[in-house]
């Protein structure tokens, strides 16, 4: 859940951004000076609540922009495995997010597996932590019902039965260099949802 | 991992730690598993042995060693194999301060990108190190391997093949025809030459001990030596030279063929190893010769 008690510093920076933008590129009425002065202390409780709440919700946009970026690329990537990984890929992804794509790229090259169709997201920030490093939660129940690896050879399904499709996936996010990246991302195989 | 277990073990397929045809992987961020095939050993496409020189070059093999599987040496994208923990290394991109990875080293050494197959046994990720691993851009190579580039380095070569009897001309039955070859670095030496990689390098030095003359006729002569140049008024050669008992009439082309081929001694250190190793290297020439008696004016 939100906390308001704990904005991330991105989104201060944003909040902030946002305003200047508005002073520069309104109308640009001519503040009074009474208004320069008081404006900040006596307007601040009533306008900062809905600029912070925009604030949050820019950070969750941006950070949902990663992690739907970072499976679209997943998905591209295993529906032909014997093609290089795109650029996009270090964009959206870093760390084990980022070498996870290798390893079930690799093994679905040895085995001519390529996976068809895509799975379905459903993925809420769950939570958003300030500090050294600023990182964030997105809880997912994923459909992997439509997403089914296939040897290509014969086009049979290369999928052990049995097994759950929708699955709760926990991902984090990290703020790095100069976006919001995909750090981790694990699929609960024990935890159908 | 258990599901995958349950898996397996209702399609009856014989558990065992490497992987195996028929075993059940769950890869990382997917929502499925699958079933493995048969090991390829090398997997294909474009993505692989790119770079130059990578998957073969240098008689270097990858083995992943929880499996045995063959896998190419470089991948696009993921980087080069390393022995050490069987996963594919790079350096990350964007190299930049912040992040815990660095575990307080920065500027020092690099974050790497650590890739590694689902039978690696060890996860991948971002990794701090301070030099790149063993097997990073290929240069894994042994002394005795860099030897063997050094000893290629000298260009040895067979003897450049003289004889007594001029191409054009009938040598003489019963009569010495002198053997000998030119005399350089690259037909008896010594010779010498240096191979390197970053890091080691080997000095290969090479001697011919002896040239095996192989004369066409069912006989060979062995000569330590380069032999000596035949000089007008000549009769013995003084170091090597070979008789024929018989006419080459009945040869192909009316004449013996005559085969040099010379044994070098390669003593080579480096890397703080050392060793010698036997190089041969052959040359062609012939010889005709005849039956009438000529006499010899001085």
């Amino acid at each position: 859940m939100r906390n308001r008690g704990k904005t991330p510093r991105a989104a201060t920076a944003i909040v902030i951004a946002a305003a200047l933008l508005t002073a520069c590129t309104g109308p640009a009425p001519e503040p009074s000076p009474t208004e320069a002065m008081n404006g900040p202390t006596a307007s601040a409780t009533p306008t900062l609540t809905p600029s912070v709440d925009s604030a949050v919700a820019a950070t969750e946009a941006a950070v949902l922009e990663a992690y739907r970026g970072y499976w679209a690329v997943k998905v591209r990537v295993y529906a032909d495995p014997t093609q290089p990984v795109p650029p996009e890929l270090e964009v959206y992804a870093i760390d084990t997010a980022l070498t996870d794509v290798g390893t079930a790229q690799l093994t679905f090259q040895s085995n001519g597996i390529k996976v068809v169709g895509e799975p379905s997201l459903d993925p809420r920030v769950s939570g958003i932590v300030t500090g050294a490093e600023t990182t964030a939660t997105i809880t997912d129940c994923v459909d992997g019902s439509s997403w089914t690896p296939v040897y290509v050879a014969t086009g049979k399904s290369a999928a052990a039965p049995g097994m759950e499709s929708r699955l709760t996936t926990t991902s984090t996010a990290t703020y790095f260099v100069d976006r919001w990246t995909i750090q981790t991302s694990t699929v609960d195989r024990e935890a159908p949802c | 991992m258990l599901t995958a277990a349950l898996v397996a073990a209702l399609l009856a397929v014989p558990a065992a730690l490497p992987a195996l045809p028929g075993d059940v992987t769950c890869l990382p961020g997917t929502t499925f598993c699958v079933v493995e095939v048969a090991q390829p050993g090398v997997p294909g496409g474009p993505g692989t042995g790119g770079g130059g020189g990578a998957g073969t070059g240098q008689g270097r093999q990858c083995v992943v060693a929880t499996t045995g599987e063959v896998v190419p040496c470089f991948l696009a994208g993921w980087g080069w194999f390393s022995d050490e923990d069987s996963c594919y290394w790079m350096p990350v991109a964007e190299q930049v301060p912040d992040g815990a990875v660095w575990e307080g080293h920065y500027p020092d050494g690099a974050i790497w990108a650590v890739t590694c197959l689902t039978h690696a046994g060890t996860n991948g990720g971002w990794t701090w190190r301070a030099a790149p691993p063993p097997g990073y851009g290929g240069i894994t190579v042994t002394p005795a391997q860099l030897a063997q580039r050094a000893v290629d380095q000298m260009a040895l070569t067979g003897p450049v093949i003289e004889l007594s009897i001029p191409a054009d001309r009938f040598g003489v039955v019963g009569v010495p025809v002198w053997l000998w070859t030119e005399v350089s670095a690259t037909t008896w030496g010594p010779n010498s030459a240096t191979a390197s990689v970053p890091g080691l390098a080997v000095t290969a030095t090479a001697r011919a001990r002896q040239i095996v003359w192989d004369m066409g006729d069912g006989r060979t002569e062995t000569c330590r030596n380069p032999g000596t140049a035949y000089h007008a008024g000549g009769v013995t050669s003084p170091t090597c030279q070979h008789i024929y008992e018989h006419p080459s009439g009945q040869q192909p082309d009316q004449a013996y063929p005559v085969t040099a081929t010379t044994t070098w001694d390669v003593t080579w250190s480096g890397g703080g190893a050392s060793g010698s190793l036997t190089v041969t290297r052959t040359s062609t020439s012939s010889v005709r010769i005849g039956e009438v008696q000529v006499l010899v004016t001085t």
